[in-house]
């Protein structure tokens, strides 16, 4: 049961983590708006739905304010000429407002509201089950068709070499800017879903979001690069088979060490210091593979 | 990398073989299982905690049952919160007993089968009758304000300026908006100053009005967490802070009108007590507490320049029991 707990509750972040892929790995840019997009998501879901709104609208609705935010920060690097990691902790500073703004309280309730997944976690459990992942094997092809296609290859060209792409006539920013925004519209759509299934969309729910995703993808793709990878080889579909791990082996942890009775105390010191030792390892064997490249 | 990949096979095998052996492990019979889940780490979970604790073993005493307590704490973090809510159900625990609004939400959404008994969240019988999930009973804590205000006019009739400092917490919220409607009757005007988080507070103390006559906070978790903050300018301003909750009293405000927590847990017990019995916990009645008590610190209150022979007066005119608490 905590395996399959573990995966039910991958799957729900799939979008986020897949997200955090696309700027954290192909852009090569540290974006922790997710923190708040993620909220943000939720809060206009849930203030939409809770208002009458179709679920259908309310949803788009959320995706779209997700889009946005995603703009906005590239507009804080590119425009005001901010380092990334400060844009994004910025943006989640500003976006606690627009959050507060948008739920108009600090907690909105979906209990007594029907939604898709809320219904579904209420029926059948393996039902349940099936349809998450189904839609999560269509998001991980939709993203994996994305980066592939030769539209995806000047995406990737932007973490690699940003010269390159000036030099190809392509303008970098416009890359930056879908980057971001698809990314946070993925956040928003995490955020949808886990307001769905948690029942209520609070303001504080976004804390730690992007650090969990960071997380998954940096430990997932260490791990799958090291077991089917020859060393600077690169294959999206390991990759992304990664991020899956990752997350898996995340929300696998999670649940063993509450099963083991480890303070929860230590929890988060527990996973933050693993995370740093996959971190960790992942510049090692990178500045290896350059003195073996200098050599 | 071959170290690497021998650590990555060990660390996943190690992990499903531990989650197999701890799901393996069986209760003994005649073991009635409750997971408690608390949202944060704050003195006042641990209170209502042990008052619930305490009462259900007392209340439980004669029967021949052992009850087990699993408390799981969520510090703050939506994901093990869920996790926690998963394991409970699928270790079919006897009882779950959420602490909180948020808390009780989820515990709603996740949990099915098994009866959820919930402590301090802002539910009342028309949201339960509204809820898809309707095996759920709480004890609902939420201090009248205007109860409050109705004590506090009485014990400071010349009240006229009250700043109140609160948090965007999701059960504050509606206390807020009734404590200005209530503040107007009285005549009595209301600075509201809000902090985003507890670094926040500091800045906040320094807006408090010149002509304030007094600060009041809400059972607030997080400005109780920087009650300290708050009875350095009560002490400075020689204007009383006036809390909610027994625990802000102990840490140095003037006096309190609320329920204690070590209360909310015992009387949620007695809520337990019934669905242990048999009884199913959407019969069991919604409570809502209403034993008011007044906290007082005697110490507190000379410094911050406060009339105790009204406040006691004020008590016995609404009969509620005064308590004395001096561990400033």
């Amino acid at each position: 049961m905590v395996l399959i707990d573990a995966l039910q509750q991958t799957l729900i972040f799939i979008p986020l983590i897949l997200g955090i892929y696309l700027t954290y790995q192909v852009l090569a840019t540290t974006d922790l708006t997710p923190d708040g997009t993620f909220v943000l998501g939720a809060a206009i879901f849930a203030r939409l739905i809770t208002s009458g709104v179709s679920q259908t609208v309310s949803t788009i609705a959320a995706l779209l304010g997700g889009l946005l935010a995603g703009f906005a920060v590239c507009a804080l690097q590119r425009i005001a000429k901010i380092n990334s990691l400060i844009a994004s902790i910025l943006a989640v500073f500003m976006l606690y407002s627009i959050n507060f703004a948008i739920l108009n309280q600090p907690n909105i309730s979906l209990l007594n509201t029907s939604t898709l997944l809320g219904n579904l976690q209420n029926g059948n459990a393996q039902l349940f089950l099936l349809i998450i992942l189904l839609f999560a094997i269509v998001l991980f092809f939709g993203i994996f068709l994305l980066i592939r296609s030769p539209f995806g290859l000047t995406f990737r060209a932007f973490g690699v070499n940003k010269k390159l792409l000036s030099k190809l006539g392509k303008h970098p920013t416009f890359y930056l800017a879908l980057g971001l925004g698809l990314s946070n519209m993925m956040a928003a759509l995490c955020g949808v879903m886990t307001a769905q299934m948690n029942g209520y969309a609070d303001i504080n729910m976004g804390v730690g979001t992007a650090l969990t995703g960071i997380g998954a993808v940096v430990i997932g793709c260490k791990l799958m690069r090291t077991l089917f990878l020859n060393s600077g080889s690169f294959s999206l579909m390991i990759d992304l088979m990664g991020c899956l791990l990752g997350g898996y082996l995340y929300f696998l942890m999670l649940n063993v060490f509450l099963l083991i009775g480890l303070n929860p105390i230590y929890l988060k010191l527990c996973l933050g210091l693993l995370l740093a030792v996959f971190l960790s390892t992942a510049n090692y064997s990178q500045k290896n593979k350059l003195a073996l490249q200098d050599d | 990398m071959n170290l690497v990949r021998k650590l990555v096979i060990g660390l996943t095998m190690g992990l499903s073989v531990l989650a197999f052996n701890v799901m393996a492990d069986k209760a003994p019979q005649k073991t009635v299982t409750i997971g408690i889940v608390a949202p944060v780490q704050i003195p006042a979970m641990d209170q209502i905690i042990a008052g619930f604790e305490g009462e259900l073993n007392h209340l439980y005493d004669n029967n021949n049952v052992r009850v087990v307590y699993v408390v799981q704490n969520a510090q703050g973090d939506m994901n093990i919160m869920r996790s926690i809510f998963l394991q409970f159900k699928n270790q079919k625990v006897d009882m779950v007993v959420p602490i909180g609004t948020s808390a009780n939400q989820m515990a709603l959404s996740i949990i099915k089968d098994q009866p959820i008994v919930t402590l301090a969240a802002a539910f009342t019988e028309a949201d339960r009758a509204k809820s898809p999930n309707k095996n759920v009973t709480s004890i609902s804590d939420e201090v009248a304000v205007s109860k409050q205000f109705a004590f506090i006019h009485q014990a400071m009739p010349n009240l006229k300026y009250l700043t109140l400092v609160y948090s965007p917490d999701d059960r504050i919220y509606a206390q807020v908006q009734q404590a200005s409607a209530d503040a107007k009757k009285y005549g009595i005007t209301i600075q509201k100053l809000q902090i985003q988080q507890l670094s926040d507070l500091y800045t906040v103390s320094k807006r408090i009005n010149t002509n304030s006559q007094a600060i009041f906070i809400l059972k607030d978790e997080m400005v109780v967490s920087g009650v300290p903050t708050l009875v350095k300018v009560a002490q400075a301003r020689n204007i009383p802070l006036i809390a909610s909750d027994d625990g802000s009293v102990s840490s140095g405000a003037a006096f309190a009108v609320g329920v204690s927590e070590r209360q909310i847990g015992s009387d949620g017990a007695s809520l337990a007590l019934q669905v242990l019995n048999g009884t199913p916990a959407i019969n069991v009645p919604i409570k809502i507490m209403t034993d008011y008590n007044v906290f007082i610190n005697t110490k507190a209150a000379e410094t911050q320049n406060v009339d105790l022979g009204r406040v006691t007066s004020a008590s016995n005119a609404f009969s509620y029991p005064v308590i004395y608490l001096n561990a400033v």
